[in-house]
């Protein structure tokens, strides 16, 4: 036990250099924004863009890139998922863009155009909105005005809208080749009309009107170069940056805990986002726990400090935090700033076999494993409710589905957050968050199990609630290590206890109606042998009853199921098959008179819902 | 500007009738919502009608014979790679109360994004399509292969039948997708067309029936066009077939049968129904894993036919599978 916090920190930060590099990144001196241009086939887009990087090349904000070489991406691989890519990018006065041009020319995959900026890879579409690594925040879509809006801009808007797109520019090119300038009128108005049914601000979207073909021949500068100007303009006033992960409330991953002699307890990971101080009050979620402590210390780079950022890898020393309490898969967050999900809608590509996913389709309640962050959850993935035909509908690999998913544990989620599902070892999914569904609490379990509430208070939660209906609570079965049973008891925190009056013991376990209605349990604190109990105690103290379960009756602990340690899980298996946790030799025998019977727990636990 | 412009559109010029030397933003609008062609093309109709909607529509309906066939020409040689596949049924074979012919047909309409595809219009021209496709189709009545392709040619020739409203005028396939084209401005293709048609069998074969069902993947406005699709053709051949056709257990049994079997076709690459003999083709259907069943009794799809044909005392085979996606 002689390792050093900073030692453990080494050994948990396998990727120094990784941190390093993304500090880098940071330090960009100008804004950084995604962005792309969307339309049809024949409405110049690539023009649009090559006369973007040409009008700021004369500015010196980029490099000019024709044409001919926006409109030759070639096909890249990135994770495994084939994209097409051009890089292209370019600076306002204020901003920093990395464009896309899409969808691009009708030779190349016409709806997968995509192009890399700052190695990150991005397009218009929901494939890589799923799988890549940034996000477009905002787009240009660019109207001609002979044509007018055609029928398919509304599946444009509807694809901006499904990845993430919250505000567009719109360009209307080609005035030169209309001989009614009022026409222009007409266009705006359909596109402010169109834009508003889409929930976009229709009313308020900049509309620039130019000719991008003008600009890139440098030819009519009034409505060339100068509507590029503009256009670019109205992108930096109009089209928002996104928060930086800097800027975003803190977040780290638990890769690892240890714990230190004289220090306490040690998580360490890679700060996803935001910012931490020594002295913060943070918040521990998921996999069950939800609970609050301070970070005492903050280790990276092998040294300890005040501050840490997104990108480091750090050890962060938790306050009064137990080695028990924390495992990988939970987070350090912020307090308040997400929340713990046990049920998500997604949207989710469904890998190829070519890159790397599954051979055959699958149906409704596959189960792969989920991975989010460190987190690795056992899942099962369902059709959102009112699905026609749910349980005949298949998933093909390459599909993009919306699918829910229901998950064993609890685990900390946004809209948002990404993840891949895996099966036997493959990569057979990837994933982003769309609504979720279902938010686990704390204080939703309080109300169901009154037994739990010091849970939150205490460290950490055994019992989880899940949200079935209650079912009818009934009669623990006869076990068989009790002989001569005289009676089953109940208290209102839905511990059993089966007293055998030949011995004077008192087996305790937990009813089955908390089984059925509390969902898994995940941790057992079992009280230590020779303890003395009173009827009523809850783990604490000195009393060391399972530390969420009250002690049903007084007398002294004769022995512990230690299996249980091992395997909590006992506990949620089948009445039948469920574990004990402890035996009491029991005191008074009367006190037995003050549980509940049989119905009238049963009454107790209806009149509770 | 334009908040000033849109209210100068009020009213005071909201007329149709009146002779205008260029036609207003109203009417073109208006136009536009009608038939959903360029501002280009609704200027020049009301131009030349002298602003009459109704003469303009017309205008516009022989424009498009007119010059939709040099704009669809224009496009043509651009790759139109994506696109959906549409099935319909019009006569599903044994059935309770129906005569057991069966009559359908599958069809695949190419576009250049993916965008246009999931278009209403152009879901709707590819429902029609494949209705006419169905409706036209002739009887196979000797032929060993029940599946027949179309020809596309000849499908472009023929005259648009609507599945649900009626199609105004007399227009056919080909100009239908040319009007299409000229809207959203990509090159749009038939790709490919096949039916099964066949007459009910003679009374005195009432102990074999047929039955024809389609499986969609990735169903796109409506079950009835999809990215992947399939159409299979199951022969039944039982003693008491009569009876069990008009149970409705058996009826619904049938259907889920049907479904399991879709999946199958469509979730594994399908091209024939079992090996030739002493050989071994991947693609057979017979010898794949029954995985995409429900209630699943065997292990490949032979032994679920068998198995499922013996539980319901009959013989029972897939004569005709047919699996097809864009781009394969």
């Amino acid at each position: 036990m002689g390792v050093g916090f900073a030692q453990l920190q080494a050994l948990s930060s396998r990727e120094q250099g990784y941190a390093e590099e993304a500090a880098v990144k940071f330090s960009r001196a100008k804004p950084h924004l995604n962005i792309g241009t969307i339309g049809h086939v024949d409405h110049g887009k690539t023009t649009l863009t090559a006369a973007i990087t040409k009008v700021l090349a004369e500015r010196g904000g980029a490099k000019f890139t024709d044409y001919a070489e926006i409109d030759n991406a070639p096909e890249e691989k990135a994770r495994g998922i084939t994209i097409n890519s051009t890089h292209i990018e370019y600076e306002s006065d204020k901003r920093h863009y990395g464009h896309i041009d899409c969808p691009g020319h009708a030779d190349v995959r016409p709806s997968r155009p995509c192009i890399v900026v700052n190695d990150s890879h991005i397009s218009l579409d929901i494939k890589n909105m799923i799988t890549g690594a940034a996000q477009m925040d905002g787009a240009i879509i660019v109207v001609s005005a002979t044509d007018g809006q055609m029928p398919q801009t509304r599946e444009h808007l509807l694809l901006a809208r499904q990845v993430g797109i919250k505000k567009l520019v719109v360009f209307i090119n080609k005035i030169d080749m209309i001989s009614d300038p009022e026409m222009l009128e007409l266009v705006d108005m359909e596109m402010r009309d169109l834009l508003s049914t889409y929930n976009f601000d229709g009313e308020n979207t900049p509309i620039i009107m130019g000719s991008a073909l003008a600009a890139l021949e440098g030819k009519t500068p009034e409505i060339g170069a100068d509507k590029i100007v503009q256009l670019v303009q109205a992108c930096d006033d109009w089209l928002e940056i996104p928060p930086r992960d800097l800027e975003k409330p803190f977040l780290l991953p638990i890769e690892d805990v240890f714990s230190i002699s004289g220090r306490g307890t040690v998580a360490t990971g890679r700060a996803e986002r935001g910012v931490c101080h020594k002295g913060d009050e943070v918040e521990i979620l998921g996999l069950g726990a939800c609970f609050k402590s301070t970070l005492t210390g903050i280790e990276a780079f092998h040294k300890e400090l005040d501050r840490g950022e997104a990108g480091d890898n750090m050890g962060v020393l938790l306050r009064g935090v137990k080695r028990e309490q924390i495992r990988r898969g939970q987070v350090v967050i912020a307090p308040g700033s997400l929340k713990a999900v046990k049920k998500f809608q997604a949207q989710i590509y469904v890998l190829t076999k070519d890159e790397g996913g599954r051979y055959t389709p699958f149906m409704d309640n596959y189960r792969p494993q989920l991975f989010m962050r460190t987190a690795d959850i056992t899942c099962g993935m369902h059709w959102p409710e009112g699905t026609p035909d749910a349980a005949d509908k298949m998933v093909m690999p390459g599909d993009n589905v919306e699918m829910d998913l229901h998950l064993v544990h609890d685990v900390a989620a946004e809209e948002g957050t990404r993840f891949t599902l895996r099966e036997g070892g493959k990569t057979i999914g990837t994933g982003i968050v769309t609504k979720v569904l279902d938010l686990w609490s704390l204080s939703t379990e309080r109300k169901m199990l009154p037994a739990l509430r010091h849970a939150s208070r205490s460290s950490a939660a055994v019992l989880r609630a899940a949200r079935r209906p209650a079912p009818a609570a009934s009669a623990i079965r006869a076990m068989p290590f009790a002989r001569t049973l005289v009676t089953k008891r109940y208290t209102e925190d839905h511990e059993a206890v089966v007293f055998d009056d030949s011995t004077m013991t008192g087996i305790v376990s937990i009813t089955d109606y908390a089984q059925s209605s509390l969902g898994d349990v995940v941790f057992v604190e079992l009280p230590t042998v020779g303890t003395e109990v009173s009827q009523g105690d809850w783990g604490g103290g000195d009393v060391k009853a399972a530390s969420d379960i009250y002690a049903p009756i007084s007398g002294t602990v004769e022995e512990v199921n230690d299996t249980l340690a091992d395997q909590p899980g006992l506990l949620n298996k089948s009445p039948e098959d469920k574990g004990w946790l402890c035996k009491i030799k029991v005191k008074d025998a009367s006190e037995l008179e003050k549980l509940l019977t049989e119905d009238a727990y049963k009454e107790h636990c209806e009149s509770d819902h | 500007m334009f908040n000033a412009a849109r209210r100068a559109l009020l009213p005071s010029r909201l007329y149709s009738t009146a002779p205008q030397s260029k036609p207003s933003l109203k009417l073109v609008a208006e136009l536009r919502k009608l038939t959903e062609v360029s501002i280009t093309k609704a200027r020049e109709a009301l131009i030349a009608t002298n602003n009459d909607v109704p003469s303009a529509l017309k205008w516009l309906e022989d424009d498009r014979a007119a010059t939709g066939a040099a704009k669809a020409a224009k496009l043509a040689d651009r790759n139109a790679g994506e696109g959906l596949i549409g099935v319909q049924v019009l006569s599903a074979g044994a059935q309770p109360g129906a005569r057991g012919g069966v009559r359908a047909a599958m069809v695949e309409l190419n576009c250049e994004t993916d965008f246009v595809a999931r278009n209403e219009l152009f879901g709707k021209l590819l429902a029609e399509i494949a209705y006419t496709a169905a409706f036209l189709a002739e009887p196979e009545q000797h032929s060993v292969t029940l599946l027949k392709p179309f020809s596309c040619d000849a499908l472009s020739d023929a005259p648009l039948i609507g599945h649900r409203t009626p199609i105004p005028g007399h227009v056919n396939v080909g100009s239908a997708v040319r009007d299409l084209v000229t809207k959203v401005g990509e090159n749009i293709t038939l790709r490919r067309a096949v039916t099964v048609v066949r007459d009910p069998l003679p009374f005195a074969q009432r102990h074999l029936g047929l039955r024809v069902f389609p499986f969609v993947h990735g169903a796109v406005h409506g079950r009835a066009n999809g990215t992947k699709a399939a159409l299979a053709l199951l022969a039944l051949k039982s003693h008491t077939l009569p009876t069990l056709v008009a149970s409705e257990e058996f009826q619904l049994e049938l259907a889920a049968l049907e479904r399991s079997l879709g999946r199958q076709i469509v979730g594994f690459p399908t091209t024939v129904v079992r090996s030739p003999l002493g050989g071994q083709d991947p693609g057979a259907l017979y010898e794949q894993p029954s995985d995409l069943f429900t209630n699943k009794l065997g292990s490949t799809v032979e032994e679920e036919l068998r198995l499922w044909a013996r539980k319901h005392g009959m013989e029972i085979r897939s004569r005709i599978v047919c699996c097809k996606r864009p781009l394969d």
